[in-house]
């Protein structure tokens, strides 16, 4: 019969898939990745305080998990550099961002935009806003400052509105141009 | 006034509901007075709701949820390691192979944990190759490894519920010098190595994210190992030396 540990955790698959997904973008990656979140999860299960937030404590596994990962592959997911992360460019006075974000995301692939992005802005970007986790978790999470959460979630979003609005713009561009 | 480079990184915990109520203040006068800055909350403000609404969290496929619910049961994945662990640990393992002159000494003068992780190398080698899933008759197993390699092994019997053995091969490590035994303890990897002519004392310890508890009885040496907790290892350990 299941423990209420054990029902409890797995409450979070699709979440950790999920996020998974984003992460490696690679479903077969995705699959070992919450596996062996899991399996170290439930190794460790003594060391859950329990009244503790489990889908935080899982996440933090997740995210431990691949950047060990990438750290073995000789990449380091967390690695930015913010300045090259520029603002967008000056808005279109006639409109509005939501009126262009929207106009851009019909044209294009929301989640290959948000897949293009580096891997600290895109996994702060998701964990805030599909996952809603509070500024404080992702914080603990990931191991870095709250300053530094903030930070990515508010460049993440620009960077993520200037692909979007690119690359949907693009096309006329080269349209207008020819 | 705060200047819009001071004010800018308080624009994400201000959309996000984070913000202190002096901060709201602090973000609103500056807004009001700043058209720049309320161009830039209304993107992440626009970026944030198109995310919500457009991404949802995509549902697990039923294969990765049965996977886990095994991982949950025994306290370990189906198989305890995906594909990438499998990998590193086989090439392990067959480094270890290379300099194998010194795997005779290894298990008769070694220290617990290097026989230990000689013999998990193997354990996981051996399931990640063969994936033993059927269980086999003892009896017929034994008959059949002493015809085959001529050296008579005796298993201990048990009396441990959901354990049953898959598979009976003869282990390289050692030149040769042990039976390896596979079972699958609720459908979880565990193996037990027969070590003839070999004498050590009983100890436990832990190796590469596998326990191994170490005993001798007659003039062969047993190693039960796998990735389930010591304290199933140990008991099931007992149970084996009992039946010897």
């Amino acid at each position: 019969m299941a423990s209420a540990f054990e029902i409890d955790a797995l409450s979070h698959l699709d979440s950790l898939y999920g996020t998974a997904l984003r992460l490696t973008r690679n479903d077969a990656d995705a699959h070992d990745l919450v596996q062996d979140t899991y399996v170290k999860a439930f190794r460790a299960r003594r060391q859950f305080k329990a009244g503790t937030n489990l889908k935080a404590w899982l996440f933090t596994i997740l995210h431990n998990t691949f950047r060990n990962r990438r750290r073995d592959s000789g990449r380091d997911p967390v690695e930015i550099d913010s300045d090259r992360v520029d603002l967008v460019a000056p808005a279109d006075p006639g409109e509005s961002p939501e009126e262009h974000l929207l106009r851009a995301a019909m044209g294009a692939d929301l989640q290959a935009a948000l897949d293009s992005l580096p891997d600290g802005f895109r996994e702060a970007v998701w964990l805030r806003d599909v996952e809603e986790f509070p500024y404080a978790e992702i914080a603990e999470m990931l191991g870095i400052p709250v300053g530094t959460v903030m930070s990515r979630i508010s460049r993440g979003r620009r960077l993520l509105y200037d692909k979007m609005v690119r690359k949907n713009d693009e096309p006329a561009q080269r349209k207008i141009s020819s | 006034m705060p200047s819009c480079r001071e004010i800018d990184p308080l624009f994400a915990p201000y959309i996000d509901g984070e913000a202190t109520a002096d901060q709201r203040t602090v973000v609103e006068a500056h807004l009001r007075a700043c058209p720049k800055c309320r161009h830039q909350t209304a993107l992440q403000s626009a970026v944030r709701e198109t995310v919500r609404t457009k991404l949802c969290r995509p549902c697990a496929p039923e294969a990765l949820r049965t996977r886990c619910q095994a991982a949950a049961r025994a306290g370990m994945g189906p198989f305890g390691t995906t594909r990438s662990t499998i990998a590193s640990l086989v090439m392990a393992a067959a480094l270890l192979f290379v300099v194998g002159g010194v795997l005779l000494y290894a298990l008769t003068g070694f220290s617990p944990a290097v026989l230990a992780a000689q013999l998990t190398l193997d354990h996981v080698k051996c399931f990640a190759v063969h994936d033993a899933a059927t269980p086999i008759d003892v009896d017929a197993s034994e008959a059949q490894y002493a015809r085959d390699y001529g050296a008579p092994v005796h298993l201990p019997r048990h009396n441990i519920a959901g354990l049953q053995l898959v598979g009976m091969r003869r282990c390289f490590c050692g030149d040769g010098a042990a039976a390896h035994a596979m079972y699958r303890l609720n459908g979880a990897p565990v193996s037990l190595y027969v070590i003839s002519h070999v004498s050590r004392e009983r100890a436990s310890t832990d190796v590469f994210g596998h326990d191994a508890v170490i005993w001798s009885k007659g003039d062969a040496t047993y190693v039960l190992l796998g990735r389930q907790p010591r304290e199933t290892l140990e008991a099931l350990a007992r149970d084996m030396e009992k039946q010897l």
